[in-house]
Order: structure tokens, then sequence, then C-alpha cells
């Protein structure tokens, strides 16, 4: 079976829960200590696809630097990202297609995810279809609940697998 | 004709004559007195018993006058050496403490060892993407926790010190953790963080540098279109390993503390 190595970065805003996302996802190896001091922590996760395996090298980046614009040098060397805001925090989406579109144009070659999180925070069904309709999302999830948290990253995986068999082709 | 000077002099002569006689007399006497004082010292000297008898004597008057000199001298002597001793001890014991562990201290076959404590000693090479933070390859003497996640955090430190500090010439070169010092060398489009511990030796370093240039100018080519394949990399991985396995049993030969 293949295996597949990839950079994933996680941005979104302040607060949105991308930390708690990896933990649900990973068994966290590393301190989250790393997150306030240099604004970046890494983690591992492999995910077995039909195909392929893919190792997915996690680096969770701190909402100050999707804030202050500077996530871009980030996304140097990576083959996937994962675009995180809260559901209950307009702030956090309203200028999320922007972001995706920006990724999208600067690197095409990204595969690119947009989460909704704190999807257990929101009840009415119709705020949800809102956000569907009106905003990037591919996933509403929870990290409280782990609601859809595994198909985030399975999708991604399959995403960075896809982009590398077309390079290889 | 007379000068006024000569005038001078002739006065002086007159005036001053008897005196002069007087005082050529008071020389001589004390000359006579001291040479008998130094004849007296001198048979003193010569027969230590009367020369034991009068230190013995004069033991109150001699600890009187010397006392408070030697006393100050004595303290300060002491003083000084029990720092230099003080500041030994603490120097060796954050060298012992600090760089071996019981298990290691115990291996050790001889005093030797412990002289040699302080010596670098390469432990690991990782070969990283600069911009992914993927380890492309590794030399590693023991078994690292994930390499692929250091690799990574290696490369986030990296980013975030030229970030902060804006550099678009330098690198960051040294990260300098406890017993452990990690140097970062740039070639194209990957890096190398070479791990060692003990002292950050300039020698030793210039030595492991130029291995990994020597290493990188034959076998990175390979990887200069970025296109790696497993196989590169498993290919470059058992070059890296016999590479430096030699280049560490070299320098652990030679000796750089």
């Amino acid at each position: 079976m293949q295996e597949i190595r990839a950079k994933v970065v996680l941005i979104g805003s302040i607060g949105v829960g991308k930390t708690s996302l990896v933990e649900r996802f990973v068994h966290q190896k590393f301190s989250n200590n790393y997150l306030s001091s240099i604004g970046v922590r890494v983690d591992s996760k492999e995910v077995v696809l039909p195909e392929a395996k893919v190792k997915l090298l996690i680096w969770d980046l701190a909402g100050e630097i999707y804030l202050s614009n500077q996530y871009h040098k980030y996304l140097l060397g990576s083959a996937g990202a994962i675009l995180v805001y809260d559901i209950t925090r307009p702030d956090t989406y309203d200028s999320i297609q922007s972001v995706t579109d920006a990724i999208n144009e600067e690197y095409s070659k990204i595969s690119l995810v947009t989460v909704a999180n704190k999807a257990d925070l929101q009840e009415d069904p119709q705020f949800k279809d809102y956000i569907s309709e009106e905003h990037q999302c591919d996933f509403m999830t929870s990290a409280k609940t782990g609601e859809n948290v595994e198909m985030v990253f399975q999708k991604l995986a399959q995403g960075i697998f896809e982009n590398s068999s077309k390079l290889k082709a | 004709m007379t000068t006024q000077n000569d005038t001078f002099d002739q006065l002086r002569s007159i005036l001053l004559s008897k005196d002069k006689e007087e005082l050529y007399q008071i020389n001589d006497n004390l000359r006579i007195e001291l040479l008998s004082e130094i004849e007296a010292i001198k048979t003193q000297l010569d027969d230590p018993d009367l020369f034991s008898q009068k230190i013995e004597g004069a033991r109150s008057q001699i600890v009187d006058i010397l006392g408070p000199v030697m006393g100050r001298m004595i303290r300060k002597y002491v003083q000084s050496e029990i720092e230099k001793l003080n500041e030994s001890i603490q120097k060796s014991k954050e060298r012992i403490f600090a760089k071996a562990t019981w298990k290691n201290w115990f291996s050790r076959d001889s005093p030797i060892g412990i002289q040699n404590m302080d010596a670098p000693r390469l432990l690991e090479i990782l070969l990283i993407n600069k911009d992914s933070g993927l380890l492309v390859s590794k030399y590693s003497k023991e078994k690292i926790t994930d390499p692929d996640i250091v690799a990574g955090m290696f490369t986030a430190i990296k980013s975030f010190v030229e970030t902060v500090f804006e550099q678009d010439i330098h690198e960051l070169g040294l990260i300098d953790y406890g017993e452990h010092k990690i140097l970062l060398q740039t070639y194209g489009s990957y890096y190398y963080a070479i791990i060692f511990s003990g002292v950050n030796n300039a020698s030793f370093k210039e030595v492991v540098l130029a291995e990994v240039d020597s290493f990188s100018e034959i076998h990175l080519i390979q990887l200069k279109d970025g296109a790696v394949s497993d196989h590169d990399i498993s290919d470059l991985t058992s070059r890296m390993t016999n590479h430096f396995e030699k280049v560490c049993k070299r320098l652990e030969q030679r000796s750089y503390s």
C-alpha cells in the first residue's frame, strides 16, 4: 500500500476550536504551551484510505497568526489545509469566503476543507441551513461530541491522495 | 676676577667647617655602633640556640606585631582558595548531573570517560524540507519520539524566529537546550538539523559541517528537482547512515573537550 506523508495546516480565528479538533482527532503528544510560545504545535495522525496510508503532519496555528494575516507563509509546502470557524460567532466566518478564495488562488494544489465548529451549541436547523448555503462549509463539527471530526480528516486525506496521484501522473 | 659663586663657596666653607667635622664624627660613631650590632646579630644567628631563646623571649611581641598582618593574609588566602574550590565543585557537579544519567555513569569503564564527559557527541542528523517541514532522511544513533513531528517542530521554531526578526538573509543557526545543541544548516530547499550533546565546540562543529557539506555535494543532487520518490528517500537514508556512522566513529576517536 502506498504511503504518503503530508503537511496540513489548521487555520482560523482565536477560540474557534482548532486545538480541540486536533485533540479530538489525534492522541496529542506535545504540550499546548507551544501554541502560546511559538504560535504552532505540530502533531501527527495516520489516515488509512482504501488506496493509501496518509500520515498527516498537522500544524495547529495560533489564532493570532490568522488574524494578522501571517498564515500564508505557513501554507508553503502544505498539501492540505483546514479552515475552521465558530458557528456561534459571525465575526469568525464573515470573511471566510474571501479567505477560501485567496488560498485557492495562491495555493491551487492544496486540498482545502472548511469547517463550522461548535455545532453542538447551535440547535436551530434553519440556522445550520443558512450557514451551509451562505458560507463555505464542508462539515459542521463538534470537537466536544466528536461529530464529523473523523470525516474532516478523512476527506482531507482523500483530497491529498488524489492531488498526489495527479502529480505523479 | 672672582665670581659671585666663588664668594659664596668660600663663605660656606668658613661658616660650616666646624659642623662638617662634627657630622663626620657622628657618622663614624654610628658606623661603629651599627657594625657592632650587626656582628652581635650575626653571632646570634650563627648560634641557633641563642636565636631560639631570643625568639622565645619575644614571642608575645612578635605575635602582637605580625598577628594582625598574617591573620588578614591567611584569611584572604583561605577565603580565595575556598571560593576556587567551591567553583570547581559546582562545575563538576553540574557537569556530572547534566551530562550523565546514572546509567551512563556506570556504563563508563574508566575515569577517562569522566574526563571526556563534556566532549561533544553527535547524536542525530535530520534532513528536512525547508517549507513543508517533512523529514526527508535521517541518521540516528538512538530512537527518538516520532521524528516526523520533531522535524515539523524544528521547522516551526525556525520559521517563528525568522519571522519575529524579519530576517530574509540570516537564518536560525543554533538551538541550545541544556545538554543538547541543534545546529541548523540550510542547503537549497532543505536543511539539516544536527543534534549533538556536550559543549558547543568550534572545531567539532567545523568537522561535522564539513562532513555534511561533502555528503550534500554528492547525495543531495538527486533531490534538487524537488520530486522525491519513496525509493529516493530510502536510498538516501541508507547512504546517510553509512556516511555518518563512519563520521561518528572518527569523531569519537578524536577528543574535542
